[in-house]
């Protein structure tokens, strides 16, 4: 398998930007990403080549950076964050609903891959404690008897 | 108290993020000041003049990084906007960010004439979509009128904005390892000396600046330093600060006040004290970096110098409270969970470290620790604070050690009991 030509262009484009290529390494994954949902194998040695660095270290990179997916992810994306102002305003029990809905853990997709949850660190956003993020969407103030009603809206 | 709302007086108004709005706002009337009336070195000085301090976290003085940045003989010169905003408990620069996006341009272009870089960049942490577009729609209006690019305003200032997408990780907020991440790069920090301000982006002399410190720049070109100076409560305490409130208060918020306000008068005054009518147990001053602070200390300064006399530290002025009910042995895990997840990896103490402590402390938690172990956390804390690249792998113990100083009660009781004495659920 590899990319279109016309993406293959864009990430040339991306990558023209930057003073030296592999300053366009996340960029391009992240246009990659934005197309498939996650970056697959051969988009990476794709990227890699484009950017002229060696696959490891692409792959590295890759796996370093949380919002890079290497694997097919879920149709509807859900952050939740487990850091501290979210944990004092009770955001386990939030998490836990969530994962008692859905019937899945965090970090895991569900059967009919509707959902992905990932519980995350400060997404900045601690006055409005607890919250979520589906979809780039910020979901604040959440209380645990919202969580049906809000994952029955997808 | 009042707040004193300068970096934060267009925030409410959604025309303040069209150019058309900016400028009625007196937006880039600063700029304008700067690049035709000033030279480089007159920005420098003012800036100095000004006592700005870093407002990410380090507080450095922002008009000595200039300073060092401007002198090195190299070329080209970068000015990067740190928008990597991922302190738990901060959440000042994503108001910025999201409602005031032209103030960050405006800032970064007096920075970039004043240090004489040419490109700049905005590293954003990937999770900002919103403040994303925001930014690129700005940077775009902004281009278009000619107040980024080839002889900006009709002088000989050129200056180019990309905004450069972080994707999940806390430590790209640290500017070696964020230098590293726009190179192409794992967010690894870098030993220091050398500085950024020397040897930074793609090795060439690079100013990395917090966003509230960027935004903080044309109201002190515009109206001038002793202005600046008298915003402050005084005693080193210069200008304004961006307060982030949160956790168990009434009212809390992103809250703009004079530098060197007091934690009374933040929580209390401004964010109605403790919610549902308990009393406060504790307060992080600068998030989970900080030592915890007490009831006693309320009457402490939130600046730089006052709270490092008081054992803790302003960070980024993420001030996180904690009522009566709370455990501290659950606030222990939740933040050396958050740096043992975060750490880059590269320093042994911090990689290691982190969770060692994490996991004695989860077996505190359900009564399988002794009392001897919780000498043990001291005794890592005290080797990891010093021994690593960056400032992480100092901050981490930090809210640890402090919290099993001041509430040793708490951890001993789940020893002697052998689980948690509030019954808190765990999931």
């Amino acid at each position: 398998m590899s990319l279109s030509p016309e993406l293959m262009s864009e990430l040339e484009q991306i990558v023209s930007r930057y003073e030296q290529p592999a300053g366009g390494l996340l960029p391009s994954l992240h246009r990659v990403q934005e197309e498939f949902g996650h970056i697959p194998e051969y988009a990476l040695e794709s990227v890699a080549r484009l950017v002229g660095v060696p696959k490891a270290l692409a792959y590295g990179v890759l796996s370093f950076y949380t919002l890079f997916y290497t694997e097919k992810q879920g149709e509807n994306i859900i952050l939740a964050c487990e850091s501290f102002t979210c944990s004092l305003m009770e955001s386990e029990k939030v998490i836990g609903e969530v994962e008692r809905v859905l019937g899945i853990k965090a970090g895991e997709t569900t059967a009919d891959e509707k959902f992905t949850l990932y519980s995350v660190p400060c997404l900045g956003d601690c006055d409005k404690a607890p919250v979520l993020m589906i979809n780039w969407k910020m979901y604040e103030n959440v209380k645990k008897e919202e969580i049906a009603s809000i994952i029955d809206t997808f | 108290m009042e707040e004193t709302r300068v970096l934060l007086k267009n925030t409410r108004d959604e025309k303040n993020r069209t150019l058309s709005g900016y400028l009625k706002n007196g937006g880039f009337r600063a700029a304008k000041e700067a690049l035709k009336t000033m030279e480089p070195s007159d920005v420098i000085s003012i800036v100095k003049k000004s006592s700005l301090r870093g407002r990410g976290g380090a507080g450095f003085p922002s008009g000595m990084k200039w300073e060092l940045c401007a002198a090195d003989k190299a070329f080209p010169k970068y000015l990067i906007c740190n928008a990597d905003e991922g302190e738990p408990g901060t959440f000042k620069d994503r108001e910025l960010l999201e409602n005031d996006p032209f103030a960050i341009i405006e800032g970064m272009l007096i920075s970039a004439y004043a240090i004489g870089a040419s490109k700049g960049y905005v590293y954003l942490r990937g999770e900002y979509r919103t403040a994303g577009k925001r930014l690129e729609l700005a940077i775009e209006e902004a281009k278009k009128k000619g107040y980024i690019g080839d002889n900006i305003l009709g002088s000989d200032f050129s200056f180019d904005v990309l905004v450069y997408m972080g994707a999940g990780s806390y430590i790209c907020g640290e500017e070696t390892a964020l230098l590293e991440s726009l190179e192409g790069k794992e967010g690894n920090s870098r030993i220091k000396p050398p500085f950024p301000v020397n040897v930074g982006l793609w090795g060439k002399p690079t100013v990395v600046n917090n966003v509230e410190t960027l935004c903080s720049v044309p109201h002190i070109v515009l109206n001038g330093y002793e202005w600046y100076r008298a915003l402050g409560s005084g005693d080193e305490c210069d200008g304004t600060k961006i307060y982030s409130l949160s956790g168990h208060v009434n009212k809390p918020g992103n809250y703009e006040l004079p530098m060197g306000a007091t934690l009374r008068e933040l929580i209390y005054d401004i964010g109605g004290g403790i919610r549902n009518g308990k009393k406060l147990k504790a307060v992080f001053p600068g998030g989970p970096s900080s030592s915890c602070l007490t009831p006693d200390d309320l009457d402490t300064k939130m600046d730089f110098k006052s709270l490092a006399l008081a054992g803790s530290m302003l960070g980024s002025g993420a001030v996180v409270v904690m009522d009566e009910d709370t455990c501290m042995v659950e606030v222990a895990i939740n933040t050396v969970s958050f740096y043992a997840d975060e750490s880059c990896g590269k320093c042994t103490p911090c990689r290691e470290g982190n969770l060692w402590i994490k996991k004695i402390l989860e077996r505190v938690r359900v009564g399988e620790a002794s009392e001897e172990e919780l000498s043990l956390i001291k005794d890592l804390g005290e080797n990891m604070a010093g021994t690593c690249f960056c400032a992480l792998g100092m901050g981490a113990p930090s809210a640890v050690l402090s919290l099993i100083s001041k509430f040793r009660d708490d951890f001993v009781k789940h020893v002697q009991i052998k689980g948690c004495p509030k019954r808190v659920i765990v999931r």
